[in-house]
This record gives structure tokens, C-alpha cells and sequence, in this order.
């Protein structure tokens, strides 16, 4: 059984844009919302709130808690926020492998599986490109491993 | 040996919005109508650059959306990559795909291209998987590195003639069936011309049709007999041009379809991802003891409108039990054991007696409330109640072959819906679902409905209705197969 994560790069890099967001939507808040000062402070608030709250607590309590292991019978991905869930695929299940990846964000973790299956799909977030190859190849032996 | 390769310039066309339709059209009849002057192309330019300025964006997006597309293939997988924004790669093995449809319509036969449509069991709902238009090189080499992949063995190959399909044809064109061409037809030209103009044409057409027949009948009845007719009409030309030349081939793990007169289409399905066969009937083809072989397959017969699951268009009674036992010699013939019960038989007239009141209803309704659209309403209502009788005939017949059977592990299924008559022999793993449900009338009678669920990548259920309720816990108990839902009689 293999045991992989999600790649921290990807949390830094999401916690790091919404900060920055959140920079910026106050800079204009500042300037065009002057005027009206509860408005404006309540937005920036907002932002702010927003930012941390998913910047720096839920998603990386998700990239902490979430683990994939695969092995030759079956995928399991443990993930969940407040609910913790387990999902488990059989392997035999698995029909075909859709790999997504974001053009110049690959090297940080921006790539996903969605593993097609009968029944059902599992998606593997934010993995890292040699763990996306990693998996992607695993899956393709046992597909065909099935056949077999 | 792989091959690389992009999608058919023809795709082009899906990529652009029908903005480009809009925009091109009229530049293409200003530009005709210019004189050939020098002056007069500049001031068409200072026109219209704007336009000609989007048309160039429009152009260019679909350029770049067609040049990210790209598949490869070789012996053993197919791999399809696509996206702008984001880098998205399907690989398909061969061995995964239920089923393999390559279509060429008319235009893409001009053009050299083929749509390929790749299904898999991994359910996307009664869609393939993955859909690629090809060259027609590409294409039919493809379509042979499946072949390649599949045994070789030639067991089988059938092709009924000529005149069975017309009578196919004929048995099942509905007026139904036709209508959804014409509405399939009208959203996949509206996602390319402007609505209004769709719109204009449709009125005019039937406006002008309505008027011709007008003469000699009341206009409202006109319409009727024009939308009943014209929608059979066109079911019947595609169905016929769409089986003309149909050949089954089948090997030991594959069945190969062939057919097509306009649209020519290539099927590959796996045996082992069959769920069921279904023999179908309509009432007429009930009475002359012929059929047309079905299968569900995930794939198969979703690639289009009009599309059937067919594999064999009709064949009589005789010739049906040779061409199973060829075709899947390890199901056994169906046979039913488990009857309706003759108590339940009213109940199978509910719904033919609700759709005959419904129109009496109304026709009362406007007989005293609007007195002077009694003119209108009586024909209206006569040609309504005709389905009702239909049904109700069916529904009769269907009293005495309702049923299940099971034997050798697989099931069969005897039932009618609406007004086609079924037979379905399905494998028990193939079963995910029996639920047997009572109405508050069935309930004093003592008998139940049974509703068998099928493995397919859409939900599909099967009805049989009016069986005794204890006969039917006995029958699923001793064949061990598990009921979601069931109530002990009382």
C-alpha cells in the first residue's frame, strides 16, 4: 500500500492569493468606499474574515486530513473538514483515469485525478506532479491488470 | 504503432458561438452587394470593422480551442487531451470500453470526418464518455486498433433484408419519436442560428401546410393531422435511413453493428458489458409474432438523436430463437413462471381509463362552458381518445403475458410500458434492485407490483405489474434474489 498527500505548496500558494485579495479588495474599498464608513469597514471585514477563515483554518485542516492510499485491491481517500469521510474504491471498479493539471501551476501541486469508476468518481486534489504521474501510472497497470 | 493526430478542421465550426452566424451573414451580404470600387470596399470597412473585428476574436477563440484538442492511440489505449485554461487528459483503455461508435452524417462524409463516441461502464449519464471527431483516416484506424484488441474469432454475421426493414420501420415510427427528431434538431441548429429566425421558419411552414389542408378541413384539425402525420412521417424516413444496410457481425467477445444510409454508423460492444437483451414489441408486431432485438449496453444507443439500441431490427418468431441462441448462447430462452394474477387484471386499465376521461372531460367542460368551441372540441376529443383504446388494447394483451421467469441465473422479465410489449433476460449480477410495492387496492386483492432495477449507465427500471404478492416472495426467495422493500401479506 502506497500513502500519498496533498502538496503544501498548493495551500501556500491559495492561503498566499487570498491574502493578497484581500489586500487589494481593501486598498479599493479604501478609496472608492470612503464615503461610507460602516459599509466599507464591514467589506473589508469581510474579506479579511473570508481570508483567514479559509486561508488559514479550514483548507489546512483539508490538505492535513486528507491522505490517499492505494493499493492493488483498492483507492482509499481519507479527507472531510468538521465530517471526516473515507471514501474507498475497489480497483476493479476503476474503468478510466482523467488527469487535470493547471497550465504554469503544475510545480505547485495544482494537478488533479478524477479516478472514473462504476458507480461513481473519486478527485484527488492538489497532488504533486511525480505523485500525479505516480498514480496515474499505478492505475493504468491495474486497469490493465484487469484485463489480464 | 501510435498515431497523433487533431480533431477534424469540421470541429471548428462547434467551437465558433452562433454570434459568428449572426455576424458572418450579414458582412457575407453587404460585402456581395458592393460595387466594385475601391471607395466603396473602404467605406464598407469603416463600416463594419468593428464586426469584422469580433468576427476575427471568434475565430481565432475556436482556432485556439480547436489547436488544444489533440488524441494519440495504439494497441492498447486511447488518450485525449484537451483545455485552454486547464490541461485536461483522458486515457481509455480498450479494454474498458462498453461500447465504440464511429458515425459519419452526410456532411461529415463530404468533409472526410467522423465523430467517434467512447463509452466506458464508468457512467456518464446515458452519454459516452469521451467524444472525439477524427478523420475519417483516423477514424478507421482506430475503429481497427479496437478490432485488434478484441478476439478474432467470426461466429456470427446476420443482415435482415430489405423488406423486414421497411416493415421495421413501419411497426416503430411514432409520431412521438418524430416530434423529438424535430426538437432535437431545432436545439442543436438554435446553438448555431439566431432562435427567432428557427422560430420564423417553423411558423411559416406549418402556417402554409395548415392553409393548404385548410380548404378541406377545419384549421385546428388541420394542424392536428399535419403535426401527427409529418412527426410519423419523419420518424419513418430516419428510422429506415438509419438501418438501411444493417449488418450484425459477432465474434466471441464482441458484437460488430453496421447501418446506415445517410448517416452511416459503426458500433463496437463488448458482450461481457451487456446488461440485458430486450425482445420488443409493438401491439401489430405482437400479432404477427415478429420482434426486434435490443441490448443495453452502456454506450450504445446515446450517441444521437433517435438513437436505438437496437441489434437486430426484426426478425419472426421462428428465426428469433436461432438467432439467440447464436448470438448469446449462455442466456436460456426466456420463459415466464410467475404470472399476473387474473384478480389484478382491472388494474391494468387505470392508466388507459385515466387518459380516456381526461379528454371526455374537458370536451364536457367546453360542451357547457364555451358552447361555441363544441365544433372544435368534438373532433379534438374523438382524435384523443383513440391513444386511450390503443392502450387499452395493449394493456389486454399484456394481462395474459405479464411475468417473471428465472432459470440458469438469469432473469426474465414479461412486460408491456405504454404501448410496446417487453421481454428482458437479464443476468442475476446484473439485477441491483427488486422492490415490490402494494397499492391500497392491491393490497385487499392480495397481490403486488414487482419493480426490478438493471445495472445501466442510466437508472432503469422494469415493471411487472399484478403479480400475487405471496407467489412473488416465494419466486425471489427461492432464486436468492434480495428485496429492497416487502410486505408480508396481512
Amino acid at each position: 500500500m502506497r500513502k500519498y498527500t496533498l502538496k503544501p505548496a498548493a495551500l501556500y500558494f491559495i492561503a498566499g492569493a487570498m491574502l493578497v485579495l484581500s489586500a487589494a479588495a481593501t486598498l479599493l474599498l479604501r478609496i472608492y468606499l470612503v464615503s461610507f464608513e460602516i459599509l466599507m469597514y464591514s467589506l473589508i471585514g469581510l474579506f479579511w474574515g473570508l481570508s483567514v477563515l479559509f486561508g488559514l483554518i479550514l483548507l489546512p485542516m483539508f490538505f492535513r486530513r486528507s491522505v490517499i492510499y492505494i493499493s492493488s485491491e483498492e483507492i482509499t481517500f481519507h479527507t472531510g473538514l468538521i465530517m471526516l469521510r473515507r471514501i474507498h474504491m475497489k480497483m476493479s471498479a476503476v474503468q478510466y483515469v482523467t488527469r487535470i493539471s493547471v497550465p504554469l501551476l503544475t510545480l505547485l501541486g495544482f494537478n488533479f485525478i478524477i479516478i472514473r469508476a462504476l458507480g461513481g468518481s473519486i478527485i484527488l486534489p492538489f497532488l504533486s506532479a511525480a505523485d500525479s504521474d505516480a498514480i496515474t501510472d499505478i492505475l493504468h497497470l491495474e486497469i490493465n491488470g484487469h484485463r489480464e | 504503432m501510435e498515431r497523433v493526430g487533431r480533431q477534424h478542421p469540421v470541429r471548428l465550426l462547434s467551437y465558433t458561438t452562433r454570434y459568428f452566424w449572426l455576424l458572418i451573414i450579414p458582412l457575407i451580404r453587404s460585402l456581395y452587394s458592393l460595387s466594385l470600387e475601391i471607395d466603396a470596399f473602404r467605406a464598407w470597412i469603416k463600416g463594419a470593422w468593428l464586426d469584422l473585428l469580433v468576427l476575427a476574436a471568434i475565430i481565432c477563440f475556436a482556432w485556439i480551442r480547436w489547436l488544444s484538442v489533440w488524441f494519440s492511440f495504439d494497441g492498447e489505449k486511447i488518450v485525449l487531451r484537451r483545455g485552454v485554461y486547464l490541461n485536461v487528459e483522458d486515457t481509455v483503455y480498450y479494454s474498458q470500453i462498453t461500447t465504440l461508435s464511429i458515425k459519419q452524417n452526410l456532411i461529415y462524409r463530404l468533409l472526410g470526418a467522423s465523430k467517434v463516441y467512447i463509452a466506458t461502464n464508468a457512467g456518464n449519464f446515458n452519454s459516452a464518455d469521451v467524444t472525439v471527431t477524427m478523420k475519417r483516416a483516423d477514424a478507421d484506424r482506430f475503429y481497427e486498433a479496437v478490432k485488434g484488441s478484441r478476439q478474432k474469432s467470426l461466429n456470427y454475421s446476420i443482415s435482415p433484408n430489405k423488406l423486414r426493414l421497411l416493415l421495421f420501420s413501419l411497426l416503430f415510427s411514432s409520431t412521438l419519436s418524430g416530434v423529438l427528431i424535430i426538437i432535437a434538431l431545432l436545439l442543436e441548429t438554435g446553438e448555431v442560428f439566431d432562435r427567432e429566425i428557427e422560430a420564423r421558419i417553423i411558423l411559416d411552414t406549418l402556417t402554409e401546410a395548415v392553409n393548404r389542408v385548410a380548404q378541406y378541413l377545419p384549421p385546428i384539425i388541420s394542424l392536428i393531422i399535419i403535426v401527427l402525420a409529418g412527426g410519423w412521417a419523419l420518424s419513418f424516413i430516419s428510422n429506415l435511413t438509419g438501418f438501411w444496410g444493417f449488418i450484425l457481425t459477432k465474434c466471441s467477445d464482441c458484437l460488430y453493428v453496421k447501418s446506415g444510409i445517410l448517416t452511416k454508423s459503426r458500433h463496437v460492444i463488448l458482450r461481457s458489458k451487456i446488461n440485458y437483451f430486450d425482445l420488443k414489441q409493438s401491439f401489430a408486431s405482437k400479432v404477427c409474432n415478429l420482434s426486434s432485438l435490443h441490448v443495453n449496453c452502456s454506450g450504445y444507443g446515446s450517441t444521437g438523436r433517435n438513437e436505438m439500441t437496437v441489434i437486430l431490427p426484426i426478425t419472426t418468431r421462428k428465426e428469433i430463437n436461432g438467432t439467440l441462441k447464436e448470438v448469446f448462447p449462455e442466456y436460456p430462452r426466456p420463459k415466464v413462471e410467475l404470472k399476473s394474477d387474473p384478480r389484478s387484471y382491472g388494474g391494468f386499465y387505470f392508466w388507459p381509463v385515466v387518459f380516456a376521461i381526461l379528454p371526455v372531460a374537458g370536451f364536457i367542460a367546453i360542451y357547457y362552458l364555451l358552447p361555441s368551441w363544441y365544433v372544435v372540441a368534438y373532433p379534438a376529443v374523438a382524435i384523443t381518445v383513440i391513444p386511450a383504446i390503443w392502450l387499452a388494447m395493449c394493456k389486454t394483451l399484456s394481462m395474459f403475458i405479464t411475468g417473471l421467469g428465472f432459470k440458469d441465473g438469469y432473469l426474465t422479465m414479461r412486460y408491456s410500458r405504454l404501448f410496446t410489449f417487453h421481454t428482458i433476460v437479464a443476468p442475476k449480477d446484473r439485477i441491483t434492485k427488486a422492490v415490490i410495492r402494494q397499492s391500497p387496492f392491491q393490497r385487499m386483492g392480495g397481490s403486488c407490483s414487482v419493480i426490478i432495477y438493471t445495472s445501466s449507465d442510466v437508472k432503469t427500471k422494469h415493471y411487472i405489474y399484478g403479480l400475487r404478492l405471496d407467489k412473488a416472495l416465494a419466486f425471489f426467495e427461492k432464486n436468492g434474489i434480495d428485496l429492497y422493500y416487502s410486505e408480508k401479506p396481512a
